[in-house]
């Protein structure tokens, strides 16, 4: 095989040309979160010939992830997303070295993991991940290629990279704060594959545009798509350091409690430990809000109430001390608002923190 | 002025875009918006005036272009 033939088409470009190649070929990239955004990005990367590219998840394919997560199959449900997305990007692309970390990025594994890797592309799909990732590239200087959607729209932008002035603009100056209110994940609002596709390729692009030093990065910029009328609308980013505080180093990031930072103070977030004293005292009530079909099974009692179905059952609930658990440990979350929300003080509700997937060994 | 509405905000507004009349600045409009849809008051928004995000209280000239921006946590 004429490996030059690979990427003829691209070198092609006068803009890109053989610098280009060889800049993309001794990039390093990490892509946290191999999901809607992540695997649209990791097979374009791979495709055009990055050098390095790691994948960070724990989560395992689902049927439900298949409609937009195009890197997986059928025949992959229950499997581990990043050994699955390795494999298949090395049929793709034997070229491309792909470094899997399985495994959640937390404030104990996120700098480690990043330090390695020149650019960060942010797949992720909750607000904890997304400032734990913002605070981590601010901390190490590295360039963060930020992703999101919301049904129809998404949001594309480059942090840490220095622009016009020496002005340098993290997620923080743009959103400060984690909001207080519920925001809405895919799982429970809803998107199409398409938009979730066109959002991680634009990441994909962006990250290109910034390893080869092509064209204009959305460097203190925010991009919003709107997939239903095709409008792009970019705005400027600006400083805005006096709104929020940082972690000012290794030591104050490794404290951080991000989920902490990013749920609501009536709901208690417990790990794995406490829920095994729990278990051994015999007097909570564990409800999984899974959907019914989710796996891996758990092996300690509890009941099953899926999150679509929570409202309808809550009045059914007569446990005082009950603890909420899901596959990560955001759907808990809004399980146990919704707890609180409706007995107020008289129940105690806590959500097991990185949900089931903690639970293995 | 025209007022860009972007994601879930949406919901309260009932449409992507709305005029305003009377606001010399953005703590006015904000005020006024906030009487006109106090479902605003518990979302979380910037706000970018002439496609600049501006967490000051700046003046806004009758033919401003603004938008509100909340935050996106899907992927």
């Amino acid at each position: 095989m004429n490996e030059n033939e690979r990427y003829s088409r691209q070198v092609s470009l006068k803009e890109f040309g053989e610098k280009g190649q060889r800049k993309l070929a001794s990039s390093k990239i990490l892509i946290v979160g191999v999901g809607g955004l992540g695997c649209p990005a990791l097979l374009y990367l791979a495709a055009a010939g990055v050098g390095c590219i790691g994948i960070v998840d724990n989560d395992f394919v689902s049927l439900n992830n298949l409609q937009r997560q195009v890197l997986f199959s059928t025949k992959d449900i229950g499997k581990s997303k990043v050994l699955v997305a390795k494999e298949k990007v090395k049929e793709l692309n034997p070229e491309v070295e792909i470094t899997v970390h399985e495994e959640r990025l937390t404030n104990t594994n996120a700098l480690d993991i990043i330090r390695e890797y020149d650019v960060v592309i942010d797949g992720t799909d909750n607000f904890p991940s997304k400032y734990l990732i913002n605070d981590a590239c601010v901390l190490l200087s590295k360039p963060l290629i930020y992703g999101s959607v919301s049904k129809f729209e998404g949001q594309v932008a480059v942090f840490n990279v220095s622009g016009k002035k020496n002005i340098k603009c993290n997620y923080r100056d743009l959103f400060p704060q984690p909001p207080e209110e519920k925001i809405l994940n895919c799982a429970e609002e809803g998107v199409l594959g398409v938009t979730t596709g066109i959002i991680g390729t634009m990441q994909a692009n962006e990250a290109i545009k910034l390893c080869t030093g092509m064209g204009e990065p959305l460097i203190n910029q925010l991009l919003i798509f709107n997939s239903l009328n095709n409008q792009s609308y970019v705005v400027e980013i600006s400083e805005n350091k006096t709104a929020y505080k940082l972690p000012g180093d290794e030591d104050e990031f490794g404290e951080t409690d991000y989920d902490w930072l990013c749920s609501p103070a009536d709901v208690e977030i417990i790990d794995r430990g406490q829920l095994q004293k729990m278990i051994n005292e015999n007097d909570t009530l564990l409800i999984d809000v899974r959907e019914v079909e989710e796996k891996p099974e758990v092996h300690f009692k509890h009941k099953r109430i899926p999150l679509s179905d929570f409202e309808n059952q809550i009045e059914n609930i007569s446990a005082t001390k009950i603890v909420c658990f899901c596959q990560t440990g955001k759907r808990s979350v809004d399980a146990a608002r919704m707890l609180v929300k409706n007995f107020g003080q008289t129940k105690k509700v806590y959500s097991l923190k990185d949900g089931v997937l903690s639970l293995r060994d | 002025m025209e007022i860009k509405i972007f994601g879930r905000l949406t919901d309260i507004f009932s449409q992507e875009q709305i005029s305003v009349e009377n606001a010399t600045d953005v703590k006015e409009l904000k005020d006024n918006l906030l009487k006109s849809f106090p479902g605003l008051s518990e979302k979380t928004f910037v706000i970018a005036v002439n496609r600049k995000i501006t967490h000051e209280n700046v003046p806004l000239a009758a033919d401003a272009e603004v938008a509100l921006l909340p935050p996106f946590s899907g992927g």
